[in-house]
């Protein structure tokens, strides 16, 4: 290869790749990516919280509420040791620190509720707002027994917010396919249909940026704990998940624990699945296939935390985020999958009735 | 990705062209929509990075954009699970004699266990008040109880007593049971627990 061949090589290569770029950034602009995971996600994460805060009604006043031994006296403390009481969104973290139980059940209830239509996706993108709008307080006033599944949570309710989740399988989505059922054309609003391109727009690279950032979020989730994992002793000689199951505070089978934890090999080899898994995530994830392989180590991974170590949440929370990764062929895939088997029981058409079954499997 | 197979969308774009100041408009706004997730992915990294030398350089920002809406804290079982199980007793004075050692950890572990879905305040409350305690206690002694960590854990544990109908009286003493986990091979199965005086504690009236 002579060295003007080589330039005019590298030349090409970048123009056509230039070229990709830009088209991919005007796709960004008008194709919204992962509308399916994105309503998996919204549907996963406010079921696990309405089930959270009906799971803890008995405990609730306990952790977040007036009669916490954590008090609001020592919640404002700390709160304003941290330096977060005040700014321009102090009220809103520090809004869980009532001395009234009328007030802290109003704001359960309403967070309940709000939970329950976010699931529904009724009015979405609104119940988007006000879910991470109640989730936050939460998060501050239980700062004292926070762990990963508040984290998780917390991050993203938040980055939810941005994303178009009420495209699929939601209440709006099936009101909108009756309205189209029923007079067939496209309404043009009535700020005129350029106005209404470009909010659609908006709306849709806002989309994309906020999946990509929970997919960035998972990523981060996976790589640094097989990070903070490799500088251990016991994650590298194989004997870490042995005194994880012996640990008191991680068995909620202690008979089932005892047992696994006899078997040395199986659980040397079950730790570095874990941490090789976590640390090549970002990799595979991408990957057409191996892709596959990885969620599926993970969400046995998780199903296995789960039961055995107590953490049911925090494992339930971090499969939904990892549908993030699931491409929409694949719940195409699966939703048809679903109609097939459910095609006797209802021969006519149901679009968008039953794929909220799916989710929650 | 398929695009063809999937239902329609009808709040997709419609590919309608744009021109004048609602091109720009939009322009502007996918910049900034881009800009920001970029940005917030850089300080994702520098956050989780900490030791990294740009982070160590930047951690002023890099801490006022990630707190408090976006922590991130990965290191569950991690660098090691503990090698032992610590366990926090509590003693009440009735009538000026000490009574029996109580293991609120223990009363704990069993209302959590063989639950499918255990209440967080069984399994993490108590477990996170102690350390959180024990972490955060430079100074010694009774200074160390007014803190904050210290008048929680109090709070918690005189609550945990009340539960039970024991009557926690003028002043309580608590204590840290701390028992090695036996080696898989075998070693160091017969140590003996050790315990850690936390001291004695005025309960308010």
């Amino acid at each position: 290869m002579t060295v003007r061949q080589a330039v005019r090589y590298v030349d090409g290569a970048l123009v056509s790749s230039g070229r990709r770029l830009s088209a991919r950034a005007s796709r960004l602009t008008r194709e919204p990516f992962g509308l399916h995971s994105a309503a998996a996600i919204r549907i996963g994460l406010a079921g696990l919280y309405l089930l959270s805060l009906v799971r803890e009604i008995g405990h609730a006043d306990r952790l977040w509420g007036p009669g916490a031994p954590f008090t609001p006296e020592l919640f404002r403390t700390v709160m304003e040791q941290r330096g977060w009481d005040g700014g321009p969104l102090g009220w809103w973290y520090t809004l869980l620190d009532t001395r009234s139980a009328p007030a802290f059940w109003s704001f359960y209830a309403a967070a309940a509720a709000v939970s329950l239509l976010l699931m529904l996706g009724w009015h979405t993108r609104v119940m988007a707002v006000l879910f991470c709008f109640a989730v936050v307080p939460f998060y501050m006033r239980g700062s004292m027994a926070n762990s990963g599944w508040e984290l998780l949570s917390l991050l993203f309710a938040t980055l939810l917010v941005c994303c178009a989740s009420g495209r699929r399988w939601s209440l709006d989505a099936r009101r909108r396919s009756r309205a189209r059922g029923a007079d067939g054309g496209v309404r043009v609003p009535r700020w005129g249909e350029e106005t209404e391109e470009v909010r659609r727009r908006a709306v849709t690279v806002l989309h994309n940026c906020g999946m990509a950032l929970i997919a960035l979020q998972v990523m981060v989730v996976y790589c640094s704990a097989a990070m903070y994992k490799i500088q251990g002793e016991s994650w590298r000689d194989g004997t870490a998940l042995y005194y994880v199951l012996r640990s008191d505070d991680f068995s909620s089978w202690p008979a089932l624990s005892d047992w696994l934890s006899g078997h040395g090999t199986l659980l040397a080899l079950l730790a570095y699945v874990t941490v090789f898994s976590q640390m090549l995530f970002p990799a595979l994830v991408f990957h057409r296939r191996l892709k596959y392989c990885v969620l599926l180590v993970m969400l046995s991974t998780h199903l296995g935390i789960g039961v055995l170590m107590g953490l049911p949440m925090f494992s339930a929370v971090t499969i939904v985020g990892d549908l993030v990764f699931v491409p929409t062929a694949c719940w195409l895939r699966v939703t048809g999958l679903v109609r097939l088997i459910r095609a006797p029981a209802q021969p006519a058409e149901t679009p968008s009735a039953a794929p909220e079954r799916v989710t929650s499997a | 990705m398929e695009p063809g197979n999937q239902p329609p969308d009808e709040l997709a774009p419609r590919g309608v062209p744009l021109t004048g100041v609602r091109r720009k408009a939009l322009r502007a706004f996918a910049l900034g929509a881009v800009g920001l997730a970029l940005a917030h992915a850089c300080m994702l990294l520098l956050y989780v990075a900490s030791d990294f030398p740009l982070s160590k350089g930047r951690s002023q920002q890099v801490q006022s954009w990630m707190r408090p809406l976006f922590p991130q804290d990965w290191s569950v079982f991690a660098p090691d699970p503990l090698r032992y199980t610590v366990h926090l007793e509590v003693r009440t004075n009735p009538g000026g004699t000490p009574g029996p050692w109580i293991d609120l950890t223990a009363q704990d572990n069993a209302a959590y266990r063989h639950q499918p879905l255990p209440s967080k305040e069984d399994q993490q409350v108590l477990r996170k008040a102690l350390s959180r305690y024990r972490a955060g206690r430079p100074e010694a002694g009774t200074a160390a109880q007014r803190t904050v960590g210290g008048r929680y854990l109090r709070n918690l544990v005189l609550a945990r007593l009340r539960d039970r109908g024991t009557d926690p009286g003028s002043g309580i003493n608590m204590r840290v049971r701390t028992t090695r986990i036996p080696a898989p091979d075998g070693t160091g199965r017969t140590a003996p627990p050790r315990y850690q005086s936390l001291g004695h504690w005025r309960v308010p009236s």
